[in-house]
């Protein structure tokens, strides 16, 4: 069955071409761009209520309780007024834009951006294809952020309640960030074990993480899970 | 020039994670198209709506939508 919620390509570069469409992004700067499918029919099997989506999400970013939007997305989510999107449209398109949010809040709450900007682009055809582009400082934040709000969105949308799995992908993920080094590290049992023994975490708990970050293309530790 | 992800199948999910993390530059052929450019006013053309947003740390983010003709 086709995911419903889908990230198509992922590309990284500079891109000139939408420089205009938001004046706040710094000239030269970097950029992420996600490719999203998000396909209707299945959504509106799963959990719409943006709003309900939007509590949960606070609880893992807080500081989207900060954010203002000219759209009064983000207003009407905070005071409950943002009720199940009444067009098909506006659902999928608000589901992109928390996107984009979640990638924003993530990356600077990794990396410690000072500012971060993007765009959220609605295609004409297919109606349902977005392009996200968001400034990334590092380009392995901005992909696992991609891939981590994606997952994120998924679960919640299917009315599935966040775990302490995503608090810890985070907290993971910024530590890794600080810590080049073991960015580097491509051996996945002692990776597990230092950490496990740093954190106070169970073993396989981390293991999980860690694949998870993998998959997310953080971290490079496809050799040592092939043996 | 930017690095392109195509996530069609697993097989191809992990080489090209594999080749993003190993930062090597490729062409992107959204820059590479010929009717993609950023002297081409139909460049984006294929968007019906833009919505973006602003982070600051000094202040909140903001959004707006701009108009697309």
């Amino acid at each position: 069955m086709k995911d419903f919620l889908e990230i198509k390509e992922i590309f990284y570069g500079d891109f000139p071409e939408i420089f205009s469409l938001n004046p706040r992004f710094r000239p030269g700067s970097k950029k992420v761009k996600v490719v999203l499918d998000v396909q209707a029919p299945e959504v509106q099997k799963g959990n719409t209520d943006i709003s309900s989506i939007f509590m949960k999400l606070i609880k893992l970013l807080p500081s989207l309780e900060r954010h203002q939007c000219g759209e009064h997305l983000i207003e009407d989510l905070k005071s409950g007024k943002k009720g199940p999107p009444s067009e098909h449209l506006e659902k999928i398109t608000d589901i992109a834009h928390i996107m984009e949010h979640i990638i924003i809040d993530l990356q600077s709450n990794i990396t410690g951006m000072n500012s971060c900007s993007g765009i959220t682009c609605g295609y004409k055809d297919p109606y349902y294809r977005f392009d996200v582009f968001v400034e990334c400082k590092d380009k392995k934040v901005g992909v696992f952020s991609a891939f981590f709000a994606a997952d994120l969105l998924k679960r919640l949308l299917t009315n599935k309640s966040l775990s302490r799995r995503y608090y810890a992908l985070i907290y993971l993920a910024k530590y890794f960030y600080g810590n080049k080094s073991l960015q580097r590290q491509t051996q996945l049992d002692p990776l597990a074990s230092q950490i496990s023994s740093e954190f106070g975490w169970k073993k396989s708990f981390v293991l999980s993480l860690l694949k998870k970050l993998k998959d997310f293309g953080f971290l490079n530790l496809e050799h040592s899970l092939a043996t | 020039m930017n690095d392109k992800l195509s996530f069609k199948n697993p097989d191809e999910v992990k080489t090209k994670i594999e080749k993003l993390i190993s930062f090597q530059e490729e062409e992107d052929p959204l820059l590479k198209a010929k009717d993609e450019n950023p002297d081409n006013p139909g460049l984006l053309s294929k968007y019906a709506r833009v919505l973006c947003c602003s982070f600051d740390k000094n202040e909140a983010i903001e959004h707006q939508t701009i108009k697309l003709p």
